[in-house]
């Protein structure tokens, strides 16, 4: 079954660590530090991962065809040409948003039996 | 390379080969580059704390989804296959050297051994040669089997024959009298 024809919601849900580095990569290509070094400020430090768990995700996203390895260098100059660059593929998007709009339809689930608050006044949820 | 590089890069080994091979590196430059950030005193220490752990659990589920790989498997079985043939063929080796002919035991004991066992050892890295060093290795004890089954089937008949009186005798017994 290719991409194009495979449900996103067959992927659901994502493992925290993927969830994680897709949102890092939701905003263009990174390496495994710049990823770590996004997912910790994302999260305030609560969730750190270390290179086997960050590369052990990247490996199964890979094979899952969520993400990409890019051959694009930003700065070639500037980087150690070891590094590895990964970015979202058209599936991974699709599939990050399928993700996103479970998580989403969960909070209002819970707002709504007010075992949350809503978490910041105004806010509805992702569009 | 600093010491606590080197001795994560040994501790890589804790990961089956091939996923060291494609992330190892990446991991190694990760850690490096963490160690940079957070290391020195007791900055390393914590480093450390976090990092032995992750890489403790991962290789294990790592380990675990090595193991579980049909593919992995469907290896193993065949390697398993063929080393049990060695080994029967090394056993009856033994046996024909110590109960027959000498000779004997290379071509139909030994030698095919040594062909399973150097098929399997060259593995992937000569697929053609190591592919019929295992055929052979399979087929040449049957095919000295297959030479000696004429004189098996004789020996057969003959020694049946004897046991049974038919031979040496005449069959058709003289009248006593005529």
């Amino acid at each position: 079954m290719t991409e194009a024809e495979q449900d996103p919601k067959d992927l659901l849900p994502l493992p925290p660590a993927q969830l994680h580095i897709m949102l890092a990569l939701a905003d263009g290509e990174k390496h495994g530090y710049a990823v770590m070094s996004e997912v910790e400020q994302m999260t305030d430090g609560e969730v750190s991962m270390g290179p086997g768990t960050l590369y052990g995700a990247i490996k199964r996203m890979l094979n899952a065809g969520l993400i990409e390895e890019s051959d694009n260098r930003p700065d070639p100059e500037m980087d150690d040409e070891r590094r590895r660059y990964y970015r979202t593929s058209g599936f991974g998007a699709r599939v990050l948003t399928a993700e996103l709009s479970r998580l989403d339809q969960l909070i209002r689930a819970a707002q709504a039996k007010q075992v949350v608050a809503p978490l910041r006044p105004g806010w509805e949820g992702a569009p | 390379m600093t010491r606590s590089e080197r001795v994560y890069r040994a501790m890589l080994l804790a990961y089956p080969a091939e996923h060291r091979r494609k992330y190892g590196d990446p991991m190694l430059g990760l850690f490096r580059d963490r160690l940079r950030r957070d290391g020195g005193g007791l900055g390393t220490v914590r480093v450390w704390g976090r990092v032995g752990p992750d890489l403790v659990g991962s290789a294990f589920i790592e380990r675990l989804e090595t193991a579980m790989n049909v593919q992995t498997w469907t290896n193993r079985w065949w390697e398993a296959t063929v080393i049990v043939y060695a080994i029967a063929q090394v056993i009856m080796g033994v046996v024909i050297a110590n109960n027959m002919y000498p000779g004997w035991s290379i071509l139909i004991g030994f030698g095919p051994a040594a062909l399973l066992l150097g098929g399997l050892a060259l593995g992937e890295r000569q697929r053609g040669l190591a592919t019929l060093m295992i055929i052979v290795g399979s087929l040449l004890p049957w095919i000295f089997f297959w030479m000696m089954y004429p004189f098996v089937v004789a020996a057969i008949v003959i020694g049946g024959g004897l046991w049974s009186g038919k031979i040496g005798k005449s069959t058709t017994s003289e009248p006593a009298s005529a």
